[in-house]
């Protein structure tokens, strides 16, 4: 590192992209969408992670990026495994056509 | 000088192609940015000496799980361009959310950190786990201080296997008897 | 790390793996010409022997006095980690019974399995002090309670429940980990047990806190992240209802209470999390009481319920002495066994009724089912806190713990200011609130005990398995047993901290 690029530049980088994932998360009523935005939260923190693993010097972070990777992916299966089984029953993926629940 | 420049370039790509995604209305389209956004993250990995992991991302998110993503809006092959506007109040707290977490990130960049790199550190027997680039180190890592988490990570991904199978499946509305084997 | 002893501490654990696999591989090699109901109970049977198993190992175990600390505090398994366990094992031994008289689709062996293997990741929750296992099992617990909450398949509500339980959970977890991601690059380890160096990244250290505790606040329900919670507790088949308000709640306290008892002593932590919990506690005790009042399914009251009891429970946790932490866990394993209880018997009355567990359609069960009756009453009971049984002792200590923490002054506003006047109004909030439950609870109760048909006996006990009465049994006379002396169990656990 040439000193002029810290550790915070990383840092806002990644809450930046996680907060968009968030308000992607809030904003789209599309699950397919949602499920893609709760990815970009994810590798957010992988950002995250690294950027502290480089500068405090040791790998746990980096392994930690490692099975955030892994869990990232098992959770995408379930996510569209639902989203499918959802929509075989109801042929739509819209938040608005969700309404059979809270009667 | 050059890490600087990479990480300003792919920082910008990749907080661009996650506001793609969040503001696209195609779904294909939000995928193809998606995957321009871990692209351009893997870079940044690479900027901070993580090849492995860098490999890994690509390998693995756009390799395999956009695939996925992608794979899913082919087959349900309908019309899933949003209809309707989101509505006002979750956009404004989204957006007062958003707001506070970078203010309070920004405050605490404002005050100073002490956390300094650490160039050049070495495992040496004192300290196995010290940060090194090199895929060696992850094998060393996990077969040893992290055995037990990368046991748990395998049953994490048989209940990905099982539980996709489960509701994935096709459920018959007239129950045939035979070739019930999954 | 030594393997050796890996193998020694998880022994319990790999029992369950072996049952689980036992469970999947009997069914699909020696089962498949039978009905999906006979599969079910094999299925059921061999998960039940495996985890009695366990639980027999674990008493082994104890009885040595075995201690284990594998990897600088990745699992900690002395006695308390090894009770814990057990109570994981327990309680989902109770919903494994609960679960084999009826499958909601014609996969009998992969519903069990994924309930043990949630079970796995509970244990491995309950016992850790490392944020990156923690992360793990807390993933594992997740994903297969989304596939349980979505599992049947054939109806329109349970996807959706899944889905919805999917959303939060999933935005949950990745603010969980993006906290676990400050705190280690606060204190430069993932090892709770290692936080003493902090306090010149207070910041970022206060922030991964409260991100660390949105996620496992998710898990318990509490009131931002309560929304969840009544749709998943209606529409999941009732086992898994019963086993999402029990197991993966019982975990997830044990967890936070080291994640909160763990934390540097010192002024700023305590003003650092003591305002956001305490106004957690505050709403979730408010909308979890109100909403009960408003509900005409029992199943959707009994969530609105827990999201209160989840309010209480952080009462311990702001009280911030090992009292409160060990009046914390006490009230949330009383807690899972009256609840585990009562989502059984809702289970075994209205599976059979074909009833969706609206109120109007228990009314009369105690002339059909009197001993089942009896237990729910003991379970509700409990829960609203009435004077012999396990519940009340449990607010008891809760409460009592608060109150020890208040500096005690004789002038008001010195009373009622700052952490002493949270404390002050907190528990009084509470009792308030506790009377306001009974209201909801008595109302749950009556649809049981009146009943304006004058049916004969119809079909009273049939189809309900000895080994189902005696679970429910167990249950009721635990949640007795532990509200007559509680003495034993409360010391043990308070001398934990």
């Amino acid at each position: 590192m040439d000193g002029v690029l810290g550790i915070e530049e990383y840092l806002v980088v990644a809450s930046i992209l996680f907060c968009i994932g968030l308000l992607g998360v809030i904003l789209r009523r599309n699950v397919l969408l949602i499920l893609m935005c709760l990815e970009l939260m994810l590798n957010a923190v992988n950002l995250a992670l690294v950027a502290f693993a480089r500068y405090s010097g040791n790998m746990d972070g980096v392994i930690l990026t490692f099975f955030a990777i892994t869990v990232a992916a098992a959770e995408v299966a379930i996510g569209l495994a639902i989203l499918v089984a959802l929509y075989r029953r109801r042929k739509s993926i819209f938040l608005q056509d969700l309404n059979l629940l809270g009667r | 000088m050059n890490e600087e420049i990479l990480f300003y370039l792919f920082s910008t790509l990749m907080l661009f192609g996650g506001s793609a995604v969040v503001l696209s209305r195609n779904p294909v389209n939000a995928a193809l940015y998606m995957i321009l956004a871990l692209v351009s993250l893997a870079v940044l990995f690479l900027t901070l000496d993580a090849f492995f992991l860098a490999a890994l991302q690509v390998l693995v998110y756009a390799g395999a799980v956009m695939v996925l993503f992608l794979f899913v809006i082919m087959m349900l092959d309908v019309d899933l361009r949003e209809r309707s506007r989101p509505n006002i109040m979750a956009a404004a707290l989204g957006l007062v959310t958003t707001g506070a977490v970078v203010a309070i990130l920004l405050t605490w960049v404002g005050e100073g950190s002490t956390i300094r790199p650490s160039v050049g550190s070495v495992p040496t027997p004192g300290n196995p786990l010290a940060f090194v680039t090199g895929s060696k180190a992850f094998g060393y890592a996990l077969l040893t201080k992290y055995m037990l988490p990368i046991q748990v990570a395998g049953f994490l991904l048989l209940v990905a296997m099982v539980g996709a199978i489960l509701l994935g499946r096709r459920t018959k509305l007239k129950s045939s008897e035979g070739k019930d084997g999954s | 790390m030594d393997y050796l002893t890996l193998l020694e501490a998880t022994l319990p654990d790999l029992i369950v793996v072996v049952a689980l696999f036992a469970a999947l591989g009997v069914d699909y090699g020696l089962c498949q010409g039978k009905s999906p109901h006979e599969r079910g109970r094999i299925a059921g049977e061999v998960s039940s022997i495996g985890l009695l198993l366990a639980l027999c190992c674990l008493a082994f175990q104890w009885m040595q006095g075995s201690v284990f600390e594998i990897a600088e505090g990745q699992l900690n398994l002395d006695a308390t980690g090894l009770a814990a366990k057990a109570i994981v094992y327990g309680l989902t031994l109770a919903v494994i019974r609960f679960a084999t008289r009826h499958c909601p689709t014609t996969h009998a062996s992969e519903y069990h399995a994924l309930i043990l293997l949630s079970a796995l990741g509970m244990g491995f929750l309950a016992t850790t002090e490392n944020l990156l296992l923690a992360f793990v099992a807390l993933e594992l617990v997740s994903l297969s309670l989304y596939a349980l909450v979505a599992f049947k398949t054939s109806s329109p509500q349970s996807a959706e429940a899944g889905l919805k339980y999917f959303a939060f959970g999933g935005v949950a977890s990745a603010f969980f980990v993006f906290g676990v991601s400050y705190l280690y690059g606060a204190t430069g380890s993932l090892d709770i047990g290692t936080w003493s160096d902090w306090s010149d990244r207070s910041t970022l250290f206060a922030l991964g806190l409260v991100f660390v505790l949105v996620g496992l606040g998710f898990k318990v329900a509490v009131v931002p992240f309560h929304l969840w919670a009544p749709d998943v507790y209606q529409s999941a088949p009732t086992p898994v209802a019963a086993w999402v308000a029990s197991g993966s709640k019982v975990a997830s306290v044990f967890f936070l209470v080291k994640l909160i008892a763990a934390l540097p002593p010192g002024p700023e932590t305590a003003t650092m999390i003591f305002a956001p919990l305490a106004t957690a506690a505050i709403f979730s005790m408010l909308i979890g009481n109100l909403g009960a009042l408003r509900q005409s399914n029992l199943k959707r009251l009994l969530a609105y319920a827990s999201i209160a009891n989840g309010g209480y429970l952080l009462i311990g946790l702001l009280a911030g002495s090992p009292d409160g932490y060990a009046a914390s866990i006490f009230y949330v394993v009383v807690y899972a066994l009256a609840n585990v209880g009562a989502f059984g018997v809702i289970g075994l009355l209205s599976d059979r009724m074909k009833g969706d567990g609206r109120l109007e359609d228990f009314s009369g069960s105690w002339r059909r089912h009197p001993g089942l009756s009896f237990a729910f009453l003991l379970f509700l009971l409990s829960s609203a806190g009435i004077p012999p049984l396990a519940g009340f002792v449990g607010k008891y200590y809760l409460f009592y713990s608060a109150f020890d923490q208040v500096e005690m002054s004789y002038v008001l506003g010195e009373l009622l200011s700052g952490r002493n006047g949270w404390l002050v109004f907190l528990v009084c909030l509470a009792l308030v609130m506790s009377v306001i439950s009974l209201y909801y609870y008595v109302l749950a109760l009556k649809a049981f005990l009146v009943s304006e048909d004058e049916s004969p006996h119809l079909d009273d006990d049939e189809g309900i398995s000895p080994g189902i009465k005696l679970c429910v049994f167990a249950l009721a006379l635990l949640v007795l047993i532990l509200g007559v002396y509680p003495g034993p169990f409360m010391a043990f656990l308070q001398a934990a901290f």
